[in-house]
């Protein structure tokens, strides 16, 4: 599918005066029928793009495109989007039905077709016979879904979810992740959603962008966000983590040797080297399920084994080791008393399982 | 006798303990009755205050006897009847539903728009603007009389409605301006934003979604102008004139040559008047409340 890309940041920005952006400038092409998530902490930028693209926020400089035609100069009412609002935003003085048709008045549809309109969108977000009822009479997770229907029935062309979620309590929100997931399959329409966890976005999105300080730090599918992050941050942020300091030897044909704390050796392989030179300290990243219990002879780490904590499909275990520090480790639930708190652990770092090296001087890590 | 409560019991305490311990607790319960006791007492002298008054009008106006007094020698309704057939009063109380009609639309409408205004548009000079409109909250109002007595001379507009109206849009203008506030605060601002994204013009998110959801706020609001300008006194003794009287200036120069109870009467109908307004409204706004 080539063409014009569905949505197209160019350079957008957003500042408010002072040193740091709120927005720093922003280069993104989304496809069509794409589903793609800002990801990030609190005050990362990611709702202010979300702002900046319904047009609730005058850019500082950049454009906004949308299947190719620039709507920066657009005020919202003429854009054409679909915002969901994580706190609903639902008309309190109307019923549901007048919510839903509430666009479509605006938009002069006329009766029967509005009327054919709202039932099929609350029929799509299963409250067919909720058509009468108040906001305030729904629990949270209907509401959510009348704003949904509401948001859908325009038929906007671009569908923006700003946390729309984190109101909910955590099965729900599964439910509803995969709710929204299926309706926007089913349209088609190109869809952002903004989030700070990092579950709801892994479970969703085709591609995800972690954004930090605002400004993207990696966009990439959940799958390489997970195994292949670009910094330190990315890593810390999406999923858990273990950082273990190490010392870059010297370059081989296919990588370099690394030093671990205890004085075993291994080699990295080229890609995830970057530039890092010879006999620099650098930390190494790997995932719980990336370490391994093993015996004595071939263990590259050891540490004391802290609290084991049951997960239901895993069991997470907790260690302390005297060189790295805290250290987690993924294993079957079934293995999970063979740990004993106390207990001294030899630990190696499976094949594959290094997510990533980086050098001191790459971003400091938020713990 | 009321006995103390489980949880201030010791059972758990053995021997002299037990008993040292239980009085002590004892005590700190009935000094804890008593402070609720006083609190109550207190209370309830502060609601007597205010509604003995207003019950002792009402009363003496039934009474028999021709000056007002009380206790009651006897029941008779003659002083309502005098009341409402003195010229005076009726056409007083013409004026003073004119007036209070007058002030609570253009208070209303005033202070809806200066308090939307100021929320949503951070104008050079707002809070100045509103502290300026908040005056005559702190002023006395016959001072504010006294003034416009003398600036209506100079314009030549004494004496007239348009004076009296004037007056009472500023010092009910407060009271509207804070009723829209409180609506106004508890308005989500992300519904503007979501009727926004649905294609509504900004004229159109006023009308239909803002003024629809600050009404209970403007009615309040309303109501309360029109109460407090009907009953308003001080600052109406300086700019009525013999053919613009309101009812509180004619109930004044009328306990002048009079002391007989159709002034009880009259004090007694405005009062069941303003009652039976202000319950209508709670019942409305209230009901509007639940269905929002």
């Amino acid at each position: 599918m080539n063409g014009p890309a569905a949505i197209q940041l160019d350079g957008l920005c957003k500042s408010y005066g002072g040193a740091h952006w709120a927005v720093a400038p922003t280069t993104l092409s989304i496809m069509s029928g794409e589903f793609i998530t800002l990801l990030g902490p609190s005050g990362c930028g990611k709702t202010t793009t979300l702002g900046l693209i319904a047009g609730f926020v005058p850019p500082s400089g950049g454009d906004v495109y949308v299947h190719g035609e620039k709507i920066t100069q657009l005020p919202t009412f003429l854009r054409d989007v679909g915002v969901v609002f994580q706190n609903y935003a639902l008309f309190p003085h109307m019923s549901v039905f007048e919510n839903v048709a509430f666009g479509l008045r605006i938009r002069r549809v006329p009766g029967a077709e509005s009327r054919r309109r709202v039932e099929e969108a609350l029929a799509m977000v299963r409250l067919a016979d909720f058509g009468r009822r108040r906001p305030a009479q729904l629990s949270g997770g209907q509401q959510q879904r009348v704003a949904l229907a509401r948001a859908l029935v325009i038929r906007p062309k671009i569908l923006l979810l700003d946390e729309p979620l984190s109101a909910l309590d955590k099965n729900l929100r599964a439910e509803l992740q995969l709710e929204i997931r299926q309706i926007q399959r089913t349209l088609g329409i190109t869809t952002i959603l903004v989030t700070h966890d990092q579950n709801e976005a892994l479970s969703m999105s085709d591609r995800i962008a972690v954004m930090r300080d605002g400004s993207v730090q990696q966009i990439d599918t959940p799958d390489d966000l997970y195994n292949r992050p670009a910094n330190p941050f990315v890593a810390s942020f999406v999923g858990e983590v273990n950082r273990i300091p190490v010392t870059v030897g010297e370059r081989t044909g296919d990588g370099a040797q690394i030093t671990l704390p205890g004085g075993a050796r291994r080699t990295v392989p080229t890609p995830k080297i970057h530039g890092l030179n010879g006999g620099l300290a650098a930390t190494l990243f790997v995932r719980p399920q990336g370490l391994k219990a093993v015996d004595a002879a071939v263990a590259e780490l050891s540490a004391t084994v802290g609290p084991v904590v049951f997960q239901g499909t895993h069991c997470e275990v907790h260690l302390m080791s005297e060189h790295c520090g805290p250290l987690q480790l993924r294993v079957e639930p079934a293995l999970g008393p063979s740990f004993e708190p106390g207990q001294e652990c030899h630990l190696a770092i499976a094949e594959d399982a290094i997510s990533l090296l980086s050098s001191p001087s790459d971003d400091t890590v938020p713990q | 006798m009321i006995s103390p409560p489980a949880t201030y019991d010791a059972g758990e305490f053995a021997g002299a303990t037990r008993g040292a311990a239980h009085s002590g607790r004892m005590l700190r319960w009935a000094i804890d009755r008593a402070w609720r006791a006083a609190a109550f007492g207190f209370l309830a002298l502060i609601v007597l205050s205010l509604v003995l008054p207003q019950a002792v009008v009402i009363l003496s106006a039934l009474n028999t006897a021709t000056i007002v007094s009380f206790p009651l020698s006897g029941v008779t309704l003659r002083w309502f009847v005098r009341a409402v057939a003195n010229p005076d009063f009726a056409e007083a109380a013409l004026h003073s539903a004119v007036v209070a009609g007058a002030t609570a639309l253009i208070a209303g409408s005033l202070g809806t728009l200066i308090a939307y205004a100021g929320e949503r548009f951070a104008f050079r000079g707002r809070r100045l603007l509103e502290a300026g409109l908040s005056l005559p909250l702190l002023i006395p109002h016959f001072t504010l009389g006294l003034g416009l007595l003398i600036t209506a001379f100079q314009l030549g507009v004494a004496r007239t409605y348009g004076v009296i109206v004037a007056a009472h849009v500023l010092l009910v203008l407060p009271f509207v301006m804070r009723s829209v506030y409180v609506s106004l605060a508890n308005l989500d601002e992300t519904l503007p934003l979501a009727a926004a994204t649905l294609g509504a013009r900004p004229l159109t998110i006023v009308l239909r979604i803002e003024l629809p959801l600050l009404a209970p706020g403007i009615l309040c609001g309303l109501l309360l102008a029109a109460i407090l300008s009907f009953t308003e006194f001080s600052a109406s003794l300086f700019l009525v004139g013999r053919h613009t009287q309101t009812l509180p200036v004619a109930m004044y120069n009328y306990i002048q040559d009079f002391s007989e109870p159709t002034i009880a009467a009259v004090a007694a109908m405005m009062i069941v008047a303003v009652a039976a307004v202000l319950a209508c409204a709670t019942r409305l706004i209230g009901l509007k409340r639940v269905l929002a």
